[in-house]
Formats: structure tokens, C-alpha cells, sequence
């Protein structure tokens, strides 16, 4: 990061490398009416994960509890019968709600705040293996880049 | 539109699963050229905002609800590729933590939201996309157009799988028919959620934005012509 790349960088350092490398034209003109503060790509990654915990956690306990649309047209038209029982309705969170846990409030919470946090794990590690690394970054994103091909090469996965 | 076990015959659900890892296969090749190391930590997150709004059922009436399928809305905010693997991830969980659509039925499932869903919605995104006004707002009304439409073809998609082998004798007019109309509703549930997620990120970091990309490139020509003036 320190003894980052001399070759290009006009404006460079560090945190302006992201700005510079995605937006790059749209945003030099000094003074271009197009210069408000921008918002960091980390920021909005981090209120969307609140956001999205927080209708998890909490907004899904006011759902609707009707049959879906599939559910429903099932039920009308006399094929629901044909549902068996669920494989994994031995799994502490089936149905969307926690083994255990009392408070129906806390139950769906406690297991929609759980199914989005593995979600997020499972798919997040996913779209870092699968990612392009490109090979023209700065010293920095290539040390990133290194990780993650280190990640990359163990070729993760437990569905055993 | 979770389908549970047992509504497809073994044969079809065999089928389904077939078309669901090739499709899979292809977005695993096909995501690397949407996924950067910016974009990536932003995919992770349509998964997650996807899954924690599938909870959200909202009721369209008549003792009926629905809730977002995300197949346009992730491929117009992370790319059709990253969007089907999008899906799956979803699916895969809900499948087997929270015994939310079958297991047999996974590649049904992924079939008709990860592949009919994202894929319809996508090719209307770009087609509505290529006739209204080549700006980063456009986004907007073509996403909230896609994920309507894509809603009632993925009903539409089931439908025709149950014609094929559902277990069930209920004529394919009868099936196709309540499954359209109920998940048209659903696709303007679908339409609002999606416009106001897209409209978000639009607002505040549209270079960020998939389906925006091609309308901030045309911006970047627009700025360098009037330098030299």
C-alpha cells in the first residue's frame, strides 16, 4: 500500500483508488457540477447489512401469514395435498422459527437473523473465489487480490 | 412460489435439477467477468437483502400473500450471472435450514427463480433499457418493469412444469391460469420492492449499479468532449 504504484498515479493515494479506478473520468473536473461527496462502496455495504438484519431480525415477525401464491393456488385447486413432509423439518430453524425458543417474537428473529448471516457468509466467500483480480491494480489490491487467491485455492465446501 | 416436495413426479424434478447445475455451471463461469473486488462484498449483499425479504409476505388479499423473488432486482444491481448464483445460494439455504421449498424440488426452485426469474427479468431490464433515455435514472422504471413481468412468467414456468409431470390431474389452462393471475399481484409487490432497492443505490453510488454501467460509460464521452471547449 505505502510504495504504491509510481507508474500511473496523478491523484492517487490510498483511498482514492477505488474512486479513481471506477468512476475515473466522471468525476476529475474540478468543480464539475457532478462533484458531491461520495459515498464509500464499505458504507454501503454496511447499512445495507443493517438494514437487511433489522428486516430480518425484527420487521419479518409482522409478515403476512397467508399461503403464498403457489400455496394458494394449490389449496384451490386440490393439488397441496400432494406436499410431503419436509426432509429437513428436523433442521432447528424450520419454518422459520428457532427450536426452543419461546417467545415467538425472538424464534423468527433468532432464525432469520441466523439463515441471513449464513447467506451472507456462504454467498460473500462464493463471489470472493469467484471474482476477477485485476492484474492491473495497485500494489495494494494486488496483496487483496493474493489473499484471496490463497482463500481461492482450497476449494471450500461442507455439503457432504 | 417455494415448490415443495412431492409436486413434480421424480422424472421431472430429475429434469429441473439437470437445467439448474448446467445453469449454475454457466453463472460460475459467467460471474467472473461481473465480479470484481468492488462488486463482490455488493453481491454478497443482494443475497442477503434477497433472503431477509423473502420474509417478508405481504398479503395480496383473499387469504393469499407474496414475497419478492429478487431475480431482476439482483441482476440488474450485480449482473444476470452473479444474480443466478445469487439465488441459488438463497434457495440452497432456505432448502435446508429452514425446510423452505424442497429439497428434491431445489432444482425446480432454482430453475424457475434462479434461471426463469433472473433471466426474463434481465432480458426485459436491457430491452426497456435500450429504448428510454440512456441515463443512470433509467434504471429505475426498467428494473420496476422487469421484476414485474418476471414474476407471473416464472408462475407461468411452473405451470408447465406441472403440465409436464405434476402429480396432481389438474389441467394445465386451470393451474396456468390461477398461477398468473395470483402472481401478477405479486409482481407489483415485486415492481415496488425492486424500484426502491434500485432506486437507492442509483441514488447514491450508481457507478455500482450493473444495469447503469453502460449509461455512466456514455456520461464519462460527454464530460472529455467538453474539455477542450
Amino acid at each position: 500500500m505505502t510504495k504504491a504504484s509510481p507508474a500511473t498515479s496523478a491523484t492517487d493515494p490510498g483511498s482514492q483508488t477505488d474512486a479513481a479506478r471506477t468512476t475515473g473520468a466522471t468525476e476529475t473536473p474540478k468543480g464539475s457540477p457532478s462533484a458531491r461527496p461520495r459515498v464509500s462502496t464499505r458504507r454501503v455495504v454496511v447499512v445495507g447489512i443493517l438494514v437487511s438484519l433489522f428486516l430480518a431480525g425484527v420487521v419479518s415477525f409482522y409478515a403476512s401469514t397467508h399461503p403464498d401464491g403457489l400455496a394458494f393456488v394449490a389449496g384451490e385447486k386440490g393439488f397441496l395435498h400432494s406436499a410431503g413432509a419436509h426432509a429437513s423439518d428436523g433442521s432447528p430453524f424450520a419454518g422459520y422459527s428457532t427450536r426452543g425458543v419461546e417467545n415467538a417474537r425472538l424464534s423468527r428473529g433468532l432464525a432469520g437473523v441466523v439463515g441471513a448471516t449464513l447467506v451472507f457468509v456462504l454467498a460473500g466467500g462464493l463471489f470472493l473465489v469467484v471474482r476477477r483480480r485485476d492484474q492491473r491494480d495497485t500494489a495494494g489490491d494486488t496483496a487483496g487480490g493474493a489473499a484471496g487467491g490463497a482463500a481461492g485455492d482450497s476449494p471450500s465446501d461442507g455439503d457432504g | 412460489m417455494h415448490v415443495p416436495d412431492g409436486f413434480l413426479d421424480a422424472p421431472t424434478s430429475v429434469g429441473t435439477a439437470v437445467v439448474a447445475a448446467a445453469g449454475v455451471g454457466l453463472a460460475l463461469r459467467g460471474a467472473r467477468r461481473e465480479l470484481d473486488d468492488r462488486t463482490a462484498p455488493l453481491a454478497g449483499l443482494v443475497a442477503l437483502f434477497i433472503f431477509a425479504t423473502q420474509l417478508l409476505n405481504f398479503p395480496i388479499g383473499a387469504g393469499t400473500s407474496g414475497h419478492l423473488l429478487g431475480g431482476a432486482l439482483a441482476a440488474v444491481l450485480v449482473g444476470p450471472w452473479t444474480a443466478t448464483l445469487a439465488i441459488t445460494v438463497v434457495l440452497i439455504v432456505q432448502a435446508t435450514l429452514m425446510a423452505d421449498g424442497g429439497l428434491t424440488a431445489l432444482g425446480t426452485n432454482i430453475t424457475l427463480m434462479g434461471l426463469v426469474g433472473v433471466w426474463v427479468g434481465w432480458l426485459v431490464f436491457i430491452a426497456l433499457r435500450r429504448v428510454l433515455p440512456r441515463r443512470p435514472a433509467s434504471v429505475v422504471p426498467a428494473a420496476c418493469v422487469a421484476a414485474f413481468v418476471s414474476v407471473p412468467t416464472a408462475a407461468f414456468a411452473f405451470s408447465v412444469l406441472f403440465a409436464i409431470g405434476g402429480v396432481a390431474d389438474v389441467p394445465f389452462s386451470t393451474v396456468a391460469t390461477a398461477m398468473v393471475g395470483v402472481h401478477s399481484l405479486i409482481g407489483l409487490g415485486e415492481a415496488a420492492i425492486t424500484a426502491l432497492a434500485v432506486s437507492s443505490i442509483v441514488a447514491v453510488r450508481p457507478d455500482l449499479v450493473y444495469g447503469a454501467r453502460p449509461a455512466l460509460r456514455q456520461r464519462t464521452l460527454t464530460i472529455r468532449d467538453e474539455v477542450p471547449a
